[in-house]
């Protein structure tokens, strides 16, 4: 049977174990491509069961139907609008109360049929829980398959049950649960009304829209707007059947429902989930392992030092490594220039290929190490739980400078590649805060402006390169602090969304796991080096070539013209010749392409252009240099993402004016500051 | 009552209101805050407050903490 129109979605709440999940159904038969109308990245593969092929979609984790941040939107309308045939929710057995939550509402909406998860049998039985996932299944009318989805237990029977079900191709059992009689009264009645209107009607099963005018969803009342004759009808039903049951209750309905899908689901669980013994939750190591990490006084210290041990892995690890690609990459220059001589090859060609192509990209992949290092740091911290607690002890911090709890962790990633600081935004409920944190998130000094750093402070502060490096990182974030504050107060006026998070226990990282987020994080350093910038050291390649007759890199080609237009406009912050003024205009297809651009305008090998450096500039222009570098316009890519995850040209225009004119203000400063203090 | 703010660890309470819009209600909703549900504060010191929701940790940041009001009648009497 061919069947891979069938989608399965997979859903759950975050941390229940649904990524495991998902890779256990799918193995390595993944791709990542966006939603339909958002272009956000969405995770499919497919899976084989037993003969038959279908799709499974990963969706963001959730903990109900109701949505706040762009992650929780999607979830949310593919469950409700595209409506899978199937959707297998993960449950993390050890919380089944709160985890049933969602399941709950997915049958009480009643479009799709649900396979239950019951994953991290282990950890729950560990903790004294004995789960009858039989009787539960009786009980909720839907099958439910015990698992350990990271050592593969249980995903054979889940996938022959997810096939079972597939094959049925029944409309979903109707939802066990029942409200007391007066409400039960009230849905049947509303849903009377709501029948008689079509159009409405058809949106959704009736019972379901009439639940959620009950509880006053705004998103349904709006639907009943005005223009709408039978909406009037249904308004008017809703406001007497409301006010009615309100009386009788004594407190709002709206809690009331929610209180008795709870009150269903805690008596489920009292029944099928017994504890065996009581499991000692109350000072567990997690909790004080938190006494500590959330100290009022220690969290910010403690994140301090984790913040420098991460920068001193990446560089003092990484750099040798680095130095080893080098060597590569300068073998691999002369010999395939060698060869391509000898194979009687014009010298042109022997240039491109070894100068311009070889050099040009090998000098960005050379940083590949630390790259790669430095997400790994990362994702060490978030696997092992402690970047949501670093939201928390950031918190007070970030409300300060008018950013958010949440905003820590985009901009921390953003140390690394600004590109996933960027998108990770998108776990922030407030559209105000995201957008905010993303316009700032350039500021955090992003793994490409390195390159240009250690070559500048390597060849002009040669005794003091650590101190140099570190002033322009903290360069970054003070100005992020500033420019966070003043931005609030222009554009964003109002409170933050609140901060509430789970905080799911400490737990030892996987070596896959970890290895897995760092490396799909840093393959888009790889991607840019194979596209952008080989796409820029190509085309400065030619430009420094072009026209024919003049010499290599001179300024009479295109690029030297292009340079003299331009390096007046630097004039001022004392680097105003033409080599630099096209560096920095092409740094913005992506920041590495700066070094390999001088490279190439000095022509000279990567290992000798420190030299060259240090005769053209002082050490005041490279400083000043080195501070345009950290600021000007985010490099092509970013900008692209601003766009993407703004949806707004404005706000993307925005962002590379602000830090082309601040970059430009600040590298003067930096240079006529010096002069008067006599640093010239 | 009171808001959870002021609470000290290892106290339990319940839930009696949450002063903020509906998308802030249904947000603790979804995580099992709700007007009436029992919770045990397992760290509060002038930070953030972590609570133990039925049985999973939730971070409250400081300033939604003043705006949950609890208090500690009817604790076991559900």
């Amino acid at each position: 049977m061919r069947d891979s129109e069938v989608v399965i979605a997979l859903a759950g709440n975050p941390n229940s174990g649904k990524t495991t999940v998902f890779n256990a159904l799918t193995g390595a038969r993944q791709k990542v491509g966006n939603w339909p109308g958002v272009t956000v990245e969405r995770k499919e593969g497919k899976a084989k069961l037993g003969d038959t092929e279908v799709t499974v979609v990963d969706l963001p984790g959730i903990y109900s139907l109701t949505a706040n941040s762009i992650d929780e939107r999607i979830a949310r309308d593919f469950l409700l609008k595209e409506r899978p045939l199937l959707v297998a929710v993960v449950l993390d057995a050890s919380n089944l109360e709160r985890n049933l939550y969602l399941p709950l509402q997915l049958m009480e909406l009643g479009v799709s049929r649900l396979v239950l998860v019951c994953n991290m049998m282990d950890q729950a039985r560990t903790k004294g829980l004995e789960i009858d996932t039989g009787g539960l299944s009786q009980a909720l009318g839907v099958p439910i398959v015990p698992t350990v989805a990271n050592k593969g237990i249980g995903i054979e029977r889940l996938k022959s049950v997810l096939a079972m079900e597939i094959a049925r191709r029944e409309p979903p059992p109707p939802c066990p649960l029942k409200y007391s009689e007066s409400v039960e009264e009230a849905i049947n009645e509303l849903e009377e009304a709501i029948k008689r209107d079509k159009a409405f009607s058809q949106m959704y099963p009736t019972r379901w829209l009439a639940i959620k005018l009950l509880e006053g969803d705004q998103e349904y009342l709006g639907r009943l707007g005005e223009g709408n004759p039978s909406g009037g009808e249904i308004l008017a039903r809703l406001t007497t059947l409301r006010d009615k049951l309100e009386s009788e209750i004594r407190y709002d309905l709206e809690t009331a429902l929610v209180e008795r899908r709870y009150g269903y689901l805690k008596g489920l669980v009292s029944r099928f989930a017994k504890r065996k013994w009581d499991w000692a939750e109350r000072l567990s190591v997690s909790d004080k392992i938190d006494r500590v990490i959330t100290n009022r006084f220690l969290g910010i210290p403690i994140f301090l030092v984790l913040m420098w041990i991460t920068f001193k892995l990446t560089f003092n690890v990484g750099g040798p490594i680095a130095d080893l690609i080098d060597g590569v990459f300068g073998y691999l220059g002369e010999h395939v220039a060698a060869l391509i001589a000898s194979a009687h090859g014009p010298a042109w060609l022997a240039s491109l290929v070894s100068d311009g192509i070889i050099g040009g990209v090998g000098s960005v992949l050379v940083f590949f190490p630390n790259i790669f290092i430095l997400f790994l740091a990362i994702a060490v911290l978030e696997d092992s739980g402690y970047m949501a607690r670093g939201a928390f002890v950031m918190d007070r911090f970030m409300h300060a400078i008018g950013l958010h709890g949440k905003s820590f962790i985009p901009m921390v990633l953003g140390f690394g590649c600004n590109i996933p600081g960027i998108m990770a935004t998108r776990t922030m409920e407030n559209e105000k805060d995201r957008i905010l944190t993303i316009l700032v998130n350039p500021l955090m000094s992003c793994s490409a402006r390195l390159p240009v750093y250690i070559l500048f402070a390597g060849a002009l502060f040669a005794h003091h390169q650590g101190t140099i490096i570190f002033s322009l990182y903290m360069l970054g974030v003070v100005l992020a602090i500033i420019l966070a504050r003043v931005f609030k107060s222009l554009f964003f006026k109002g409170e933050p969304a609140p901060l509430v998070m789970e905080l799911p226990p400490y737990r030892l990282p996987t070596w896959k796991g970890v290895f897995l987020l760092a490396w799909q994080r840093s393959a888009i350093f790889i991607k840019k080096a194979g596209t952008i910038i080989f796409a820029a050291v190509v085309l400065v390649w030619f430009l420094a070539h072009l026209p024919t007759g003049v010499p290599y890199a001179s300024q009479q080609t295109f690029i030297g013209r292009l340079g003299t237009i331009l390096a007046p406009i630097m004039k001022p912050a004392g680097f105003g010749f033409w080599q630099a003024a096209v560096a920095l205009f092409f740094g913005v297809l992506a920041k590495e392409v700066v070094v390999g651009t001088l490279g190439t305008l000095y022509h000279t090998q990567e290992e000798k252009l420190g030299a060259v450096i240090a005769q053209h500039f002082t050490p005041l222009t490279a400083y000043a240099f080195m501070v345009m570098t950290l600021i000007y316009i985010p490099c092509i890519a970013s900008i692209g993402i601003i766009k993407r995850e703004t949806n707004s040209w404005k706000w993307t225009g925005f962002a590379v004016g602000y830090s082309l004119v601040l970059g430009w203000v600040l590298s003067v400063l930096v240079y006529q500051g010096g002069r008067l203090l006599g640093l010239g | 009552m009171w808001p959870l703010a002021l609470c000290k660890p290892g106290e339990k309470v319940v839930v009696r209101d949450v002063i903020g819009g509906i998308g802030v209600r249904r947000r603790l909703e979804a995580m099992g805050l709700y007007p009436g549900e029992e919770v045990e504060v397992i760290l509060a010191s002038g930070g953030p407050v972590i609570l133990s929701v039925k049985g999973c940790r939730v971070g409250i940041g400081r300033g939604m903490a003043f705006k949950i009001i609890v208090s500690n009648n009817g604790i076991g009497r559900r």
